[in-house]
């Protein structure tokens, strides 16, 4: 029977999923295939990168991020879900926004930034661009390995709730 | 049954990895292959296209399999498939799933293989291939949204729901 008790927090969920996966998944894609890359490959082509492929990668990652954890409250309330599994996940997952926003993207910005400048006056970017781009590394990575964890707790929550 | 939870664990995991680097491929990586230097292209074409594709086909046949394992340990496997009663409603993301799969595995695969240059093909032979990992890659998207409205369903909605 459809009704807003069962349409209403399906809804919420399938935006979760659908911006769930872009969030994470250009999380993985930093992680697993950007960063290596970024190793291998010469100035001129990191540049380029950094100048036309990060910015429209971290557009998607940073607003995806958001949608996902307000879908996720949305769904949370809608749905009546409390339950031990997802208070963890969701912990877990409030942790990664904070890094996304507050430590990742401003820092991201600092680095595109200081690119853009060193690319437009052909000078070498200022030494304090490598701090900028170690901390979001490491905020990353710290996502990367939260996730983890996060995602099987989201797993247990509708399924095995009471663990 | 806890086996079931390390199933949907990793189909989590596989699956995110999987249509996230497919919305890497098509709203990200497209635009940049477009305003990228031709030098920072074939660095790409060479480093980073490959390497996204590694993590892109293994995690797509990850996630069906962990998918089969969770259908499987319910035993709905054949009932998903074949869109029997409640089960059809999982059945109808297996299919699209599986759609999905076949298009990664069968036609964006191979042709990529000949648009790295990881397969010998002529310049014309590269321009259709680019063209056909192209548009199996776009309908992928297209498909990626109904299939995650049918798992996000399966096992949450009831089955009367869709009048089962």
């Amino acid at each position: 029977m459809v009704s807003s008790e069962t349409v209403i927090p399906l809804l919420f969920r399938w935006i979760h999923f659908v911006a769930g996966v872009t969030w994470i998944g250009l999380l993985y894609y930093f992680n697993l295939v950007q960063v290596p890359f970024m190793k291998e490959t010469d100035a001129t082509t990191k540049s380029g990168v950094v100048l036309k492929l990060l910015p429209r990668a971290l557009w998607w990652f940073r607003w995806s991020a958001l949608v996902t954890v307000l879908a996720g409250i949305a769904l949370m309330i809608s749905g009546g879900i409390h339950n031990t599994a997802i208070m963890i996940g969701a912990t877990l997952g409030f942790i990664m926004l904070f890094n996304v926003w507050v430590i990742i993207w401003p820092n991201q910005k600092a680095v595109i930034r200081m690119t853009g400048d060193a690319t437009a006056t052909k000078t070498p970017p200022p030494p304090e661009m490598a701090r900028h781009a170690r901390i979001a590394y490491l905020a990353s990575r710290t996502n990367f390995y939260l996730s983890f964890p996060m995602l099987l707790f989201m797993g247990m929550s509708a399924h095995f709730p009471q663990f | 049954m806890v086996i079931e939870l390390f199933f949907r664990w990793g189909h989590f995991l596989a699956g995110i990895m999987w249509i996230g680097l497919l919305y890497y491929f098509n709203f990200v990586q497209g635009a940049f292959m477009k305003a990228a230097g031709p030098e920072a292209k074939a660095d790409a074409s060479k480093y980073l296209i490959p390497r996204a594709l590694m993590f892109f086909r293994y995690a797509a046949a990850l996630t069906w399999l962990f998918g089969a394992a969770i259908l499987g340990s319910r035993g709905i496997l054949a009932d998903a498939f074949l869109l029997h009663g409640p089960a059809a409603v999982i059945g109808m993301g297996a299919w699209l799933g599986t759609i999905m799969l076949f298009n990664v595995w069968v036609i964006i695969w191979p042709n990529q293989q000949k648009v790295l240059g990881l397969v010998q093909a002529t310049p014309e032979e590269k321009t259709k291939a680019a063209r056909m990992a192209f548009l199996a890659s776009r309908t992928n998207t297209m498909l990626s949204i109904p299939m995650l409205f049918f798992m996000a369903s399966s096992s949450h909605a009831p089955a009367t729901f869709f009048g089962g």
